[in-house]
């Protein structure tokens, strides 16, 4: 009986843990690398992207070189048994939870206009808007990680040296103390990777991500790190910081009334905002505790799993939708422009 | 087998009328939020007419820049998210400027931000059939000769409701849920479509309910007649209704304040309309004869008729002393600027200036301004 017992936990074991060790790239090296961007004599063909080869770190890529390859697919190519996530594909409908940079190509409104997906002169929307110290980020060096981008070590100025290491570290202890060991490599962010079947995604009210946040804006939080509570609204006000902090003449500090839409901040346990009792995916919540798999559950008691995040209301990379909303905004039907509001504010429908 | 599928299908449905009535809201049924004449401030149009963001700025930026109005009290980000400084405590009563009221920016005549400008006459106008259009919208109400007090208001609310209201709130919602209030004016026979909210019970309109109209109060309500040259029809829907059964409870409405003694040693005393005021619930029948009554109310039940409020006052402000209309019961043009109320009076009463204790008196003589009526006073 009692080996029985531990056979059966062996098993529940594996399932449940399984999903947070595929993180950490798998597969041949040469997938990834080149020793000498040689080939029969000839140079290597890079992966895409802008940039020419040879790349840092022997790579065969930059960053969109790996994750911008889907051109024609979906969410994630293989290579291998390895799914890659492409966070600029062809196919919509089955976006990362990020989004899809794809959407830039139509609306430069909707989505954060990288360098090497938008080369458009976007001067003018850089600094970025509500920044408190100018990070320096401008329309031609906005990169995907790095000093100038969101992913990896912020401190660290070039794109690939700033993500060093981290595809290749063992995350299945989401930290923050490492960007290998940081929610999707952006250093000191905490967060449940969702892994499982449709990974990358928020998928369903029960398959989706779980966002660190907190039930007020981290003092800790500063323009290359999210703050020692490693919230994701902490990790947006690294250059966001207007939208986010408590400084009492910008966001009112940190009690009602607001003067900027809050974050990291618990619902509160009255009125409309009751209502939301089941995750949405539309707009979803961060949690204070983060649980071990996705939960479906919102309790608005104002304490733990039921956090205002930027992340409620944009994508984190582009959406199909005005100013990377989650939902139709700007739609000319009032009820789909505010069906993201709604779930919340329940009673404004 | 198929009771179970009609059982299984029923309780899909259920399950449905339940959840829509759990999450049923009613902010895209107030005149905020209506999609044709709801709020669409004219430097956000790229959202739908109705849309939060007209009134809310989520960031206080679009594009990296405030969207007008961004100078003034409304420069940068603003309590409630809102498009502009909420309430200017140190405004000027009577002399209100745009700035002062983030619902000025509005409710506002040349220079309004709505995309479309509006207006939104008087009481007597609207819903009187007063001819007289000069106050147009509720800015230029404020600054009449009378008007309520903003400070005030917001200041007298939030000591009386300490959990529903604050001073950072705006005084208008001390009567208006900005996110309840219908647009009555454009339905005027159905108090469904009532614009208020008694600040006691902030969260639901008040008059939208059977149980919240002059009908329902106590002894009779008579409506006075609409306007015109020769009145046949009556307020507030220029129709054959005069039961009050089409007219919010104001009497109610007004007393949620009023009961009270508002400013102390100052003139707004407690109105006691229950039992005092002859106009109210207080029994008029022993003193007809000092001020015979004529059409409507000169009937089998005069001297038995409770007033709602807005039978004589405007609700915001007005060019008379003390909020009075300038149209009543279909007598049009009436000034009061002093305690001479006799024009006012006249509207309802024969004042009989021959006999009787006004037979001393004359059209000019002292009514109300120390002289004998007013509410809790031969009233």
């Amino acid at each position: 009986m009692k080996r029985l017992l531990i056979f059966i936990l062996s098993i529940f074991f594996t399932i449940t843990f399984y999903g947070q060790i595929k993180a950490k790239v798998t597969g041949l090296c040469s997938n990834c690398h080149t020793m000498h961007d040689s080939q029969g004599g000839s140079p290597m063909a890079p992966y895409g992207g802008l940039g020419t080869a040879p790349f840092q770190c022997l790579l065969r890529g930059n960053c969109l070189g790996c994750h911008g390859q889907s051109s024609t697919g979906g969410e994630y190519v293989l290579w291998g048994s390895q799914k890659v996530p492409q966070v600029y594909h062809a196919t919509e409908g089955t976006d990362l939870a990020a989004g899809n940079f794809k959407y830039l190509g139509t609306d430069d409104n909707k989505g954060h206009n990288m360098f090497a997906i938008d080369q458009e002169d976007n001067a003018s929307m850089f600094p970025p808007p509500g920044y408190k110290t100018d990070p320096g980020i401008t329309a031609t060096n906005f990169s995907c990680a790095g000093k100038y981008g969101c992913h990896g070590d912020r401190t660290v100025t070039g794109e690939t040296t700033s993500m060093k290491g981290a595809h290749h570290a063992d995350d299945s202890i989401i930290d923050g103390n490492t960007t290998g060991t940081s929610y999707r490599f952006l250093k000191g962010v905490l967060g449940l990777e969702n892994n499982d079947d449709n990974p990358w995604q928020n998928a369903s009210p029960t398959d989706h991500n779980e966002y660190k946040g907190l039930t007020s804006p981290d003092d800790s939080a500063s323009a290359t790190s999210p703050g020692t509570g490693g919230s994701i609204s902490g990790f947006c006000a690294e250059c966001h910081e207007y939208y986010h902090g408590d400084d009492l003449d910008e966001t009112g500090g940190s009690f009602s009334p607001w003067m900027r839409h809050p974050t990291d901040i618990s619902l509160p346990s009255s009125g409309e905002y009751t209502n939301y009792i089941s995750y949405s995916i539309v707009a979803p919540v961060a949690r204070v505790t983060l649980p071990d798999l996705p939960s479906g559950v919102v309790t608005p008691t104002g304490a733990n799993d039921d956090i205002v995040m930027c992340l409620s209301c944009h994508g984190a990379h582009a959406t199909k939708f005005y100013k990377l909303m989650r939902w139709d905004y700007a739609n000319s039907s009032l009820s789909t422009a505010l069906k993201g509001c709604n779930v919340c504010h329940t009673s404004k429908n | 087998m198929n009771n179970i599928k009609t059982i299984f299908l029923c309780l899909v449905i259920l399950m449905l009328l339940v959840s829509g009535v759990s999450y049923a809201g009613t902010y895209l049924e107030s005149a905020h939020g209506n999609s044709t004449h709801g709020v669409n401030r004219k430097s956000t149009l790229q959202y739908a007419t109705g849309h939060c963001a007209h009134c809310h700025e989520q960031h206080a930026s679009i594009d990296g820049t405030e969207p007008e109005p961004n100078t003034g009290d409304a420069a940068g980000p603003d309590k409630f998210c809102l498009l502009a400084n909420n309430f200017d405590t140190s405004a000027i009563p009577g002399a209100y400027v745009q700035d002062d009221n983030a619902c000025f920016y509005c409710h506002y005549g040349t220079g309004t931000f709505q995309g479309t400008p509006f207006s939104n006459y008087s009481y007597s106008v609207t819903f009187g059939g007063n001819t007289d259009t000069t106050t147009a919208t509720i800015f230029d109400a404020f600054n009449l000769t009378s008007y309520h007090n903003l400070k005030d208001v917001i200041d007298y609310a939030a000591a009386t409701w300490t959990t529903t209201f604050t001073t950072d709130n705006n005084p208008c919602c001390t009567c208006h849920n900005t996110h309840l209030a219908k647009r009555n004016k454009a339905n005027p026979d159905n108090p469904v479509y009532t614009a208020i909210s008694k600040p006691s019970a902030h969260d639901e309109l008040w008059g939208d309910d059977d149980t919240e109209r002059m009908d329902d109060y106590p002894l009779t309500y008579q409506a006075p007649y609409y306007y015109a040259v020769t009145p046949t029809s009556y307020e507030p829907a220029n129709n054959a209704t005069s039961d009050g059964s089409n007219l919010p409870n104001y009497a109610a409405f007004c007393l949620d304040c009023h009961v009270n003694d508002i400013d102390g040693a100052g003139p707004l005393s407690a109105i006691d309309w229950a039992f005092e005021d002859q106009h109210g619930q207080g029994d008029a029948t022993a003193v007809s004869s000092e001020g015979s009554l004529i059409a409507p109310y000169a009937d089998a039940s005069s001297g038995n008729y409770a007033l709602s409020c807005t039978d004589c006052h405007e609700p915001h402000g007005s060019s008379n002393k003390w909020l009075l209309r300038t149209e009543v019961n279909a007598k049009s043009g009436i000034s009061i600027t002093t305690g001479v109320w006799y024009e006012f009076c006249t509207a309802c009463h024969i004042v009989d200036l021959i006999s009787g204790n006004h037979s001393s008196l004359n059209t000019g003589s002292t009514c109300n301004d120390a002289g004998c009526h007013s509410h809790g006073s031969n009233f």
